[in-house]
């Protein structure tokens, strides 16, 4: 059984429409696997550790055993009949829980939310049921996806790297890079609004993809920045983020930001390869860019195994016929902080005023004197410490006397910052790129406490080279690229110009397909072994 | 940079409209953290920005032919209102029950 679960999403549909395994089967097999390395769900019960918790991943909040089983034995009623099934069929997969699942329990991890059953699901979600994929179950996340490590969520254990259990996931989708990471369904679907999908792929060595600002509906999903919100797959190969995102990606009428843009078929173009594409580095990629206590620009180095990790992988792609243009300016990523910073946390604060103990989700049970009443008590109960930061700090940002100084500032450097990725992809300009070759994350993925406690820039800065595409719209894709002294995966990313997801996925299976035999791809994380 | 610091007035003033209770030890280190998250909110100041660069909404330009098109203003039921109107902690015949709403005067 251990194969079956350790295969590719592409592999498992394949097997199932030959019949040579059933979708029930399958989904045995992986509800075995998280039986076996998952261990107790996240809970809003008072938290007391137990011995065995360190030793477990606690990716999921919820198995959706019976919907599942419906599901596989649809596909399997489906083939044994002769009838049509989608490219997915029978595949089972997770999905982080900010997707509205109807009449399934969505949390987004905080307790205002508690109890609370959507009506509908999200069109991702229903996209990937037309696919025939069988949704197993919901997984955690920094609450609200506010944190890049797991640890802010209400839903207690929080999630552990399976490379390394005394390690976070990384986040917002720790959960999702979790299960795909230790064998908990080939498939999870997450969100990315500043390298919550890119960072904890690179941590748990997986695969993730942000797509294009507007490539795929955000309908239905829980927002955090709605300016910056993206939704994309974490899998653990690149076939599977292309065949993932050629399910759910699309126009939709409920979400007035898709775009009317042809989806490209991005499994086939991965046979393309990569002869002739331009792909950038970018010094201003490979260094951390902060204010120092003087109010002066100054830099320190990314980990050193990641920027050898850059430079090889570049030698990679030279060798497969693509061309390295070095020393690309991006010399705005560095504003990208402040600027991220003011922008989502008043696209935050606007987004968390919905809730109010009145219509769903949590309500206080102490009296209340009026509606007002209500709505602090719940609130106040309901709301995590980092949701209720971030409220109150969009709050102030977003006063109308601040209006030019802070949220229109933010927004002219957000232009200033699109203009590097406009200029380094101008297919007339100097550059003239396909691609650009940057580390995910500064440094490998860190222990737990560190992103508070912790003083080292490459932790405090662990997004700096995620949020630009964020900003810019633009969409990348982290991969795999090696294994740290200390065991710890390693992701580089891939990032293109708008709607060009097809060019960097097929720069990241060119990568993966030349590396496959290398000896890091043989090692395992320790929730496997 | 600007010497501006939060306030326990101004906090408390914003905790009211955010329509938040906290507890004391929670009001006392949001403030804390509020007041260093200033320094990074002020770094701003210091990003070079000429006096033609526009502000931009959304990353990516969204030119009129890829836009979503507005759709017809046309009333679709919901299938299963009732359903919506379960989630609410509080129900009955198919509105949802609210405490008293106390009467403000508007300055």
């Amino acid at each position: 059984m251990t194969e079956l679960i350790e295969l590719s999403a592409i592999e498992q549909a394949a097997l199932i429409r030959e019949k040579k395994i059933s979708s029930v089967e399958l989904l045995e097999a992986t509800l075995t696997q998280i039986e076996k390395v998952d261990g107790r769900p996240g809970s809003l019960a008072p938290y007391v550790e137990q011995p065995e918790d360190l030793e477990k991943v606690h990716a999921f909040l919820l198995i959706t055993r019976e919907h599942a089983m419906a599901k596989a034995k649809e596909v399997d009623r489906k083939i044994s009949s002769g009838e049509p099934v989608g490219p997915l069929a029978g595949v089972p997969y997770s999905a982080k829980d900010v997707y509205c699942t109807k009449g399934i329990q969505t949390t987004a991890a905080s307790r205002i939310l508690e109890g609370w059953k959507p009506s509908y699901s999200s069109t991702v979600i229903e996209k990937m049921d037309q696919a025939d994929a069988v949704l197993i179950g919901k997984v955690n996340l920094d609450e609200f996806t506010f944190g890049g490590t797991t640890e802010t969520t209400a839903y207690k254990p929080t999630v552990r790297n399976p490379w390394s259990y005394n390690r976070v996931p990384g986040g917002s989708s720790g959960g999702s890079a979790a299960a795909v990471s230790s064998c908990e369904g080939a498939i999870s679907l997450g969100t990315d609004t500043g390298g919550s999908i890119r960072e904890p792929a690179a941590f748990t060595g997986i695969v993730g993809l942000k797509p294009t600002y507007g490539r795929v509906s955000r309908y239905g999903v829980i927002p955090f920045a709605s300016s910056m919100d993206t939704i994309g797959p974490l899998t653990r190969t690149v076939s599977d983020s292309a065949l993932v995102l050629k399910e759910i990606a699309g126009f939709d009428p409920r979400d007035n930001c898709t775009v009317r843009v042809p989806v490209d078929d991005y499994l086939f173009d991965l046979q393309k390869g990569i002869e002739g594409m331009r792909i950038g580095i970018s010094p201003d990629y490979l260094k951390i860019t902060y204010l120092d206590d003087q109010g002066n620009y100054a830099t320190a180095p990314v980990d050193p195994e990641i920027e050898a990790s850059v430079w090889k992988a570049a030698e990679v792609l030279r060798a497969l016929g693509a061309e390295i243009i070095e020393d690309v300016p991006m010399s705005n990523t560095k504003y990208s902080v402040p600027a991220y910073f003011v922008i989502s946390r008043i696209e935050a604060y606007s987004n968390l005023q919905r809730y109010d103990g009145l219509k769903y989700g949590h309500s206080t049970q102490q009296s209340v004197k009026d509606m007002y009443d209500l709505y602090y008590k719940s609130r106040g109960e309901g709301f995590g410490y980092q949701a209720k930061l971030r409220l109150l700090t969009g709050m102030f940002a977003s006063q109308e006397k601040f209006y030019e100084k802070y949220y229109r500032r933010a927004q002219r450097a957000r232009a200033l910052m699109r203009r590097d990725f406009d200029e380094a992809f101008d297919p007339n300009g100097q550059y003239r790129l396909d691609g650009i070759l940057t580390p995910s994350t500064p440094s490998p993925a860190f222990r737990f406490g560190d992103a508070v406690a912790s003083d080292s820039l490459l932790i405090q800065f662990a997004d700096q080279f995620t949020t630009p595409m964020n900003f810019a719209g633009t969409p990348g894709i982290s991969f795999p690229c090696g294994i740290s002294q200390e065991g710890l995966p390693i992701g580089l990313q891939i990032t293109g110009y708008d709607y060009c997801e097809s060019k960097i996925l097929r720069t990241a299976y060119a990568y993966e397909q030349a590396t496959k035999d290398a000896d890091w791809r043989k090692m395992k994380p320790a929730a496997l072994r | 940079m600007e010497d501006e610091t939060i306030s326990v007035e101004m906090f408390n003033e914003f905790v009211q409209v955010a329509e938040l209770e906290l507890t004391a030890e929670e009001s006392e280190s949001i403030r804390k953290k509020m007041n260093e998250q200033l320094r990074v909110i002020h770094e701003l100041e210091s990003i070079p920005l000429d006096d033609q660069l526009a502000p931009v909404i959304h990353g990516n330009p969204y030119p009129r032919d890829i836009q979503a098109p507005l759709r017809e203003d046309v009333w679709r039921p919901f299938a299963n209102t009732q359903d919506i109107i379960d989630q609410a902690p509080r129900s009955q015949d198919g509105y949802i029950v609210s405490p008293d709403v106390p009467h403000q005067k508007l300055g």
